[in-house]
């Protein structure tokens, strides 16, 4: 370092107040279009209300006209049948992306085409733009426009979800690749393997480890992509608790968003013990 | 018996080699050996003296920066690398070479028998290479057992690679070179982590493999008196010359303690022309 230098930003610095500048610049462009303003009485009493329901979660439907034909104890039938739509909708769509995303991610990686003996150039950047394009829009707006195509079916939630998430896995996968440890790949390479081998006896065993703790994350992420999805009348758990809210049936909510959050917990618990035994 | 045919020329020959760094510094510097089908020889120097860099010429993975180096097989086939030669060419003489780090570099997740096993992807079909990692076939298993037998690690065959003490790492690495049945069989350090007697076993394994087959067996050691008592050859490495090269009957205490000084190198010139056959 030179003594007596004028003092400078570093560029790092300079960018970070650069966005710290343009978010306080947003946000008070947000307030002046609409400024904050303090809950009703009207909405106190609502929020108030919510709030009691999740402490008094119901399993038998309430009271209204919409209850006709619905038994005692069928809430949480509902929710469990949900539940285990939710599940199928997010393996289904996850496992889907997956059969695209490895393949699209091993083409994107710099390491693969390396072992093939060719530069990264054309192939893999149209890997990444194809990944870019297929995760820039979310899965909710695929549903909105899959919807358009094929109407309600179990095909387009799965379809709606796998799309972008084979782009994510896409470039997720491909970074974990070039960073996972290569020298025993080489090895291979020294002892005149070729790039079938390399790639199935030395890097996808090196990565796998990695990759697998991220396809159990996204899966996570599946299962709530599948129940947000009820939203649009897939019949996963977000459907009931559109349904519940749009009723002021708040208890039968609460009780949907418990088994929603049970499940997640579930998996979270699982996949922590995987990464564990994986990644060590 | 192949060693028996095995004339003058066969083997590995190097010719005034040297090898610069990308950052420009030399590491092999007018270097030149041979090493006929079914020699056998040790390489001894201090560290830095350039044992590791000039295995890893000879086994074609590094091309040399200049000089050159040539591989005759027994039916008179010829493999010559020298600077710019592509390393996608040389895939046929690598499955040619065995080669044991001095760091292993297994693949951790596997088991013990696939990382043995990999040693032979060089000459698997696409269907052999992707059906033998997922289930090895009967004769594999069996020669994999038979091996890690050899090497008192045969009840780790389905073990994975990582749970293994260092010592076991090495002896799979080693398992791994002598499995791909090479005519070439070099070594970086193969015995750095095994106590004095299993190291003597290992060595011994290693040039009756090669002794069976006719290759040639070129190893890197730090114990130099372990290199004097089990190999018939040694070739002395100081600041990237050879500084001997001579039958290790031959090799006097002061020319090695010469060489571990550092003023080897002075007399290298005469001796390495003079080393030569």
């Amino acid at each position: 370092m030179t003594v007596g230098r004028r003092w400078t930003w570093s560029f790092r610095a300079r960018v970070f107040g650069a966005i710290l500048a343009l978010g306080a610049l947003a946000a008070w462009g947000l307030m002046v279009g609409s400024p904050p303003r303090w809950p009703t009485d009207g909405g106190w009493a609502l929020a108030g209300e919510m709030l009691r329901a999740a402490l008094s979660p119901t399993l038998s439907p309430e009271a209204g006209f919409e209850t006709a034909g619905r038994g005692e104890g069928s809430v949480l039938s509902e929710a469990l049948g949900a539940a285990q739509r939710t599940v199928t909708f997010a393996l289904a769509g996850c496992s889907l992306a997956l059969l695209w995303g490895l393949p699209l991610g091993l083409m994107a990686s710099e390491v693969f085409w390396r072992l093939l003996g060719r530069r990264p150039g054309t192939c893999r950047r149209c890997a990444r733009w194809l990944s870019a394009a297929l995760r820039s829009i979310h899965e909710l707006l695929w549903a909105v426009v899959l919807l358009a195509a094929l109407g309600l079916s179990n095909g387009t939630a799965v379809l709606a979800m796998a799309i972008p998430f084979a782009g994510i896995f896409a470039k997720v996968f491909s970074e974990l690749l070039d960073e996972s440890p290569q020298s025993a790949t080489f090895a291979l390479a020294g002892a005149g393997a070729g790039p079938l081998g390399q790639v199935c006896w030395g890097l996808l065993p090196a990565a796998l480890p990695d990759l697998g703790a991220y396809a159990v994350y996204r899966l996570e992420c599946a299962l709530r992509s599948s129940a947000v999805l009820g939203f649009f009348g897939f019949p996963t758990l977000g459907y009931y608790v559109a349904v519940a809210f749009e009723n002021l049936h708040y208890r039968e909510m609460w009780t949907h968003l418990y088994v929603m959050f049970v499940m997640v917990a579930m998996l979270e618990v699982w996949s922590a013990s995987l990464r564990r035994r994986w990644v060590g | 018996m192949i060693a028996a045919e095995a004339g003058v020329g066969l083997g590995l020959r190097l010719r005034n080699v040297t090898f610069d760094y990308a950052d420009g510094s030399r590491a092999l510097d007018g270097v030149g050996l041979d090493l006929e089908s079914g020699s056998v020889a040790a390489l001894v120097g201090p560290s830095g003296a350039g044992k590791t860099t000039l295995l890893r010429v000879c086994a074609a993975s590094w091309m040399p920066t200049s000089g050159s180096a040539r591989w005759t097989e027994a039916d008179g086939r010829e493999h010559v690398w020298a600077s710019g030669s592509p390393a996608s060419k040389a895939r046929a003489l690598r499955s040619q070479i065995g080669f044991v780090f001095q760091n292993f570099r297994l693949v951790p997740q596997l088991r013990v028998i696939q990382n043995v096993l990999s040693g032979r992807l060089g000459s698997m079909s696409l269907f052999s290479t992707i059906r033998n990692l997922m289930m090895p076939s009967r004769e594999l298993t069996v020669e994999a057992f038979e091996l890690l037998e050899r090497l008192e690690l045969e009840e780790k065959l389905y073990q994975r690679t990582d749970r293994l003490s260092g010592g076991q790492q090495q002896r799979v690495a080693v398992a791994r070179a002598l499995f791909q049945r090479g005519r070439l069989l070099l070594a970086d350090e193969p015995v750095a982590s095994l106590d004095p007697a299993r190291a003597e076993a290992v060595l011994h394994l290693m040039r009756e493999e090669a002794a069976d087959r006719g290759a040639a067996f070129l190893a890197s050691l730090h114990d130099v008196e372990l290199a004097r008592r089990l190999f018939p050859r040694l070739i002395g490495v100081a600041g990237g010359r050879i500084a001997f090269d001579r039958p290790t009957s031959e090799v006097t205490s002061a020319e090695l303690r010469a060489l571990f000084r550092g003023d080897g190198v002075a007399e290298s010139d005469g001796a390495e022309e003079a080393g030569l056959p």
